[in-house]
């Protein structure tokens, strides 16, 4: 197959794949509800006509009846229906077909493609199926297909790009076939879970599949800006499935409208206006009717050459980053490196913290993340894997993976759901044989340092030649040279005053020489002077004029986007200006700023306010954190939390006579329905920011904060719904009950392991199904088997204190404020259980 | 009646405030304090601009199976091959003769929202909730009284909107239902492992029965 797909591409032969299976199966007698698979052991001669229907048309590849089979739908021990049997059959069924029409027509060539859906689960964190889990699917259909004798893997109406991910990575894992990936598009151009053919093209490409492409969905009409925007993007064949039109469903039944003829002379548009398009075939409705019409229409035409996109493309699930268009901002907060916060929450595993930082960068205008994590202290192989999984759950910007420990990086670029940017490669030959083959791999676009052996070059050919060594290494390793960025070494000019000129030398040589794109870690080049901010601005804005890519540079910096936005403004990056007026209409520079404060003489007013000279208007709030607690102004908490503590308030007395007594008037509030839930949850996180100040103060004087008491919390087993459960977790916390958070979808076992690991006597659960109230009862009979001593609270939208006292917990807590109540009495019972 | 499937992509509709504010816990008149609105004023931003809100009407026939007496049931009926067993359900869409299954979805840009402010911001996290459920519930009213005016002519109109979940018309339903519309392929919704529960979370299915005009309310919410 692999020959007959390069022969094709030499001689620009167009690939026929067939068409649509369901119609015909249910023609056939596939009732709704019944698994078309199952076709595959009950009614072969069914599928092995069809085959032959499509061979007969003149199609090269035709797809094996396994678009669903997988162990989820057909379980291995299932009497009738084993997975294994499934798949078998299937393959041998049309290969059969196959063999005996080539038998016939020697001079056709015709191939077996294993046929590859999504699982039709939704993968975690958006849904449950985890990563690795929908690999391991997948890698036991395709290594089935593979042992009956499929010629090929065809993974097809992929969705989400992370599930894509797992299907073309399970498939060059167990076996050499070649591998098609074609993905379903809806009109707005984007696949479901939100990806483009621009960021689709990048993430398959660098998986190394061998064509990629486009099914169902859209009739060919509809299709035909997308398949021009994945030709433009590909530098590999392009395939195009489309259904026979939109479908359209009249007294039950589905029809698809367009036909043969209409079929065909879309596609010949299609091919004929685009390069690399070199599979055609048919998806839902189309018959081998529409198949031999169009083998017919496209007889004795050539296809246009395969073209080669030079652009360069990192991805992630849901967007992508083109570098070599504009200039672009890397964020560079989340590392440890310098800064004292970041350090010290890799150390407490505080990936709120991390979280925090990114989405800080993304709302400052950073286009792709920097993710270091490495500490000598922990685990950085596992830290840097959850934190890349974390944040592209809640971030849809492209991450660099930025990291020297080659198991960390390869565990993060497999669970990254996109093409990655990789930091870093350099011209040492040991570092060079390391990262490659990952690179080859999982794909990604690679900052290559100018440094090897030797040490830094400190002229600008020296740098060069290393980048060449570095472009002879991808090559042999087959990777793009597209994908290679350079960094040109930032150091400071405080020891060397022509360090800059050098770098800013090289990035100009690398932009003109090689066309290529290029990084710098910007603010390294001020090290150990004074006013860093206005030597960074300088040399970042005449980097950016020498050509350089993307800087590596903190974005929360007023100073730096100003360069940066002012920089694309002026050199016509910014259409209309309209982004440098949408951030700077209306506001002054910091000069006039403080002209105008001088003269309305507001400074005095601020200085006033922030040693809290506001009243409020509940009781409590007659001092400024009490009512700041109140009003939930989470800013002014830890502030004035900072200044009670510089005026040496003993830290347990903020708690007991400001923190607690506002938290009591918000809690009674809201048990007497004055306040709601959303105002009793920004105080609660007024109270979090002043317990945080309170944290690091006792921390450093080496005072453990006080515990009511240990509480878990967590949603059983089934349930994703964790926003109750947080609420009362964060609740729990402003009470100073110490939390173990479980998480969601939690299962009975984890729950009474951990109770007993870490004696804890009071368990929260949470559910929000009906259904899921059954893990709960589980639970509790689990947690009542193990004789954990514990009691149980439960709590939900479904449930009330019938169900509660049903499935045997010992209290119903009808919301938060009641789990902290019922917690407090609990805790007055039993003083025994508090230091436990 | 032509029984056919629609789709339907962004459509101009307003959100309902006070719905939002129901559902993020307010009751009664209570309305949010001015730090809440200026949070939620930034949720239905949010909300706006990463939602690829879509949804798909589906027009059938409602069949219903006769009993002993060959007289039809009005609790085990199919909705076009859509098959149900549910005295509520069949309340619902008493005296109608056919009726629309419509699904909806803000898609997975809105979970990678609301899974965001879980992990960093609690109130917006429950404001968030509250938002996008208001805005496709928005979305289904606006869906609604379009169709509403397209009966209307005809003499027609539509009973209130009857989802999975009501009454003895179980989560269950979601499975078939979902199957009905070929939500996988047209809206992107699937099922999370093991349970009825959609994803993307904000997803809405639900049975519109078309009835005569004035005959809205009969049976909507009795003896349930």
């Amino acid at each position: 197959m692999k020959t007959f797909l390069n022969e094709a591409i030499k001689n620009r032969e167009f690939i026929f794949f067939d068409g649509g299976m369901g119609t015909y199966l249910q023609a056939n007698g596939l009732e709704p509800g019944q698994l078309p698979e199952t076709f595959n052991i009950d009614r072969p001669e069914v599928l092995k006509e069809l085959a032959h229907l499509y061979l007969e048309a003149g199609a090269n590849i035709v797809n094996t009846n396994t678009f669903g089979a997988n162990r989820m739908k057909f379980p291995k021990d299932d009497p009738k229906y084993p997975i294994d049997k499934i798949v078998t059959s299937a393959v041998n069924n049309t290969k059969e077909v196959r063999d005996a029409y080539i038998k016939e027509h020697p001079e056709r060539k015709a191939f077996v493609a294993l046929d590859i859906g999504p699982t039709g689960k939704l993968l975690a964190p958006m849904g449950t199926l985890d990563f690795e889990e929908a690999v391991s699917i997948y890698k036991e259909v395709i290594s089935l297909g593979a042992k009956a004798g499929a010629d090929l893997v065809l993974i097809e109406t992929m969705s989400d790009s992370y599930e894509l991910k797992a299907a073309v990575l399970a498939a060059k894992e167990v076996c050499d076939l070649p591998v098609i990936a074609t993905v379903i598009f809806s009109e707005n151009g984007k696949l479901l879970t939100g990806g483009e053919p621009k960021g689709v093209a990048a993430l398959l490409e660098g998986l190394g599949v061998d064509a990629l492409g486009v099914n169902c969905g859209l009739g060919p009409k509809e299709m035909k800006g997308i398949v021009h925007d994945l030709a433009e993007a590909s530098s590999i064949p392009v395939v195009v499935n489309p259904n026979a039109g939109l479908p359209r469903v009249e007294n039950g039944i589905t029809y698809y409208d367009v036909t043969p003829d209409d079929f065909a002379a879309t596609m010949k548009e299609i091919a004929t206006e685009n390069t690399n398009v070199l599979g055609l075939g048919g998806c839902c409705g189309t018959t081998p009717e529409h198949i031999e019409v169009l083998v017919t229409a496209m007889k004795n035409l050539k296809a246009n050459p395969i073209a080669v996109c030079n652009d360069t493309v990192v991805s992630s699930g849901m967007g992508h980053v083109v570098l070599n268009e504009r200039p672009i901002v890397i964020g560079e907060r989340i590392n440890p490196t310098g800064k004292k916060k970041m350090k010290q929450a890799l150390v407490d595993d505080d990936m709120e913290y991390i979280l925090n930082e990114g989405v800080t960068e993304e709302e400052n205008g950073a286009h792709i993340l920097d993710v270091n994590v490495g500490l000598p202290e922990i685990d950085e192989p596992a830290m840097l894997k959850r934190a890349i999984y974390e944040l592209q759950g809640i971030c849809a910007l492209p991450l660099q993976i930025d990291t020297t420990d080659m198991v960390a990086m390869e565990g993060a670029m497999r669970i990254y759901n996109g093409k990655p940017m990789i930091n870093s490669v350099n011209g040492k030959q040991e570092m060079m044989d390391a990262l490659f083959p990952l690179v080859k791999k999982y794909g990604g676009v690679v900052v290559s340092l100018l440094l090897d052996e030797d040490g830094i070059p400190d002229s600008v050919e020296g740098r060069i030649k290393i980048a060449e060594k570095i472009y002879e290494n991808a090559d042999k390793w087959g990777i793009p040279r597209k994908d290679i960025v350079f960094d040109a070494l930032v150091m400071t000019i405080s020891t060397d005053s022509s360090a800059a000129k050098v770098t800013l030398d090289t990035v100009r040589e690398i932009t003109e020489r090689f066309g290529a794109c290029s990084v710098l870690g910007v603010s390294n080049v001020s090290f150990g002077l004074p006013r860093r901010d206005l030597i960074n601005t300088t040399f970042y804005s005449a980097a950016l004029n020498n050509g350089l890519t993307a800087g590596i540079i903190n974005p929360s910096s007023k100073a730096m986007m100003a360069v940066y936005r002012s920089f694309l403004a002026v050199k016509g990056y910014d259409e209309q200006c309209l982004e440098f007026i949408d951030a700077y209409a209306g506001t002054v520079s910091a000069e006039m700023q403080l002209k105008k404060a001088l003269e309305s003489g507001s400074l005095g007013e601020n200085a006033k306010e922030a040693t809290g000279g506001e009243s409020g208007s509940f009781d409590i709030s007659k001092t400024p954190l009490g009512g700041a607690i109140v009003k939930g102004l989470k800013d002014k908490c830890g502030k004035l939390t900072e200044e009670l503590l510089a005026k040496q308030t003993d830290p347990l007395d903020i708690i007991n006579e400001y923190i607690v007594p506002a938290l009591d008037v918000v809690g009674q509030g809201f048990e007497k329905n004055t306040i709601f839930l959303p105002q009793l949850l920004m105080s609660a996180e007024a109270a979090q920011a002043c317990f945080e100040v309170i944290k690091t103060e006792l921390k450093s004087s080496g005072v453990e904060s006080e515990s009511k008491g240990k509480v878990i919390v967590a949603t059983v087993k089934g349930d994703i719904h964790d926003i109750g459960k947080n609420i009362v977790k964060v609740l729990l916390e402003n009470y100073s009950f110490d939390v173990i958070d479980l998480g969601k979808d939690v299962p009975p076992e984890v729950i009474v392991e951990t109770a007993l690991r870490e004696k804890v006597h009071l368990v929260g659960l949470s559910a929000l199904m009906t259904t899921t109230v059954v893990s709960m009862e589980d639970t509790i009979k689990a947690l009542r088997e193990a004789k954990v001593p514990c009691e149980v609270c439960v709590g939900g939208a479904v449930l009330n204190q019938e169900y509660a006292d049903m499935i045997g917990a010992d209290a119903y807590c009808k919301d938060a404020m009641q789990t902290v109540r019922f917690a407090e009495e609990f805790f007055e019972k039993h003083p025994e259980y508090v230091s436990d | 009646m032509t029984y056919e499937t629609e789709r339907l992509g962004k459509i101009p509709f307003e959100i309902n405030r006070r719905e939002l504010y129901i559902y993020a816990g307010y009751r009664g008149n209570a309305t949010p304090d001015e730090g809440v609105l200026a949070l939620i004023d930034e949720c239905i931003e949010e909300v706006k601009t990463a939602s690829e809100i879509r949804g798909i009407l589906k027009w059938c026939k409602i069949t219903r199976t006769l009993d002993e007496k060959g007289l039809p049931r009005d609790d085990v009926f199919s909705i076009g091959d859509f098959y149900v067993e549910s005295e509520a359900l069949g309340k619902n869409l008493k005296g109608c003769e056919d009726a629309i299954l419509v699904g909806a979805t803000l898609s997975p840009s809105i979970d990678l929202l609301l899974h965001r402010y879980a992990k960093l911001q609690i109130t917006k996290s429950v404001l968030m909730q509250a938002t996008a459920a208001a805005y496709i519930e928005a979305y289904l009213d606006e869906i609604q009284r379009i169709v509403k005016k397209r009966l209307s002519p005809e003499g027609l109109s539509l009973r209130p909107r009857f989802s999975p979940g009501f009454a003895d018309f179980t989560t269950e339903y979601q499975k078939p239902f979902l199957e009905a519309i070929d939500a996988g392929r047209n809206l992107g919704i699937s099922l999370a492992n093991d349970s009825n529960m959609m994803v993307p979370s904000k997803s809405v299915t639900a049975v519109m029965g078309i009835c005569k005009a004035g005959t809205e309310a009969v049976g909507a919410y009795e003896n349930i």
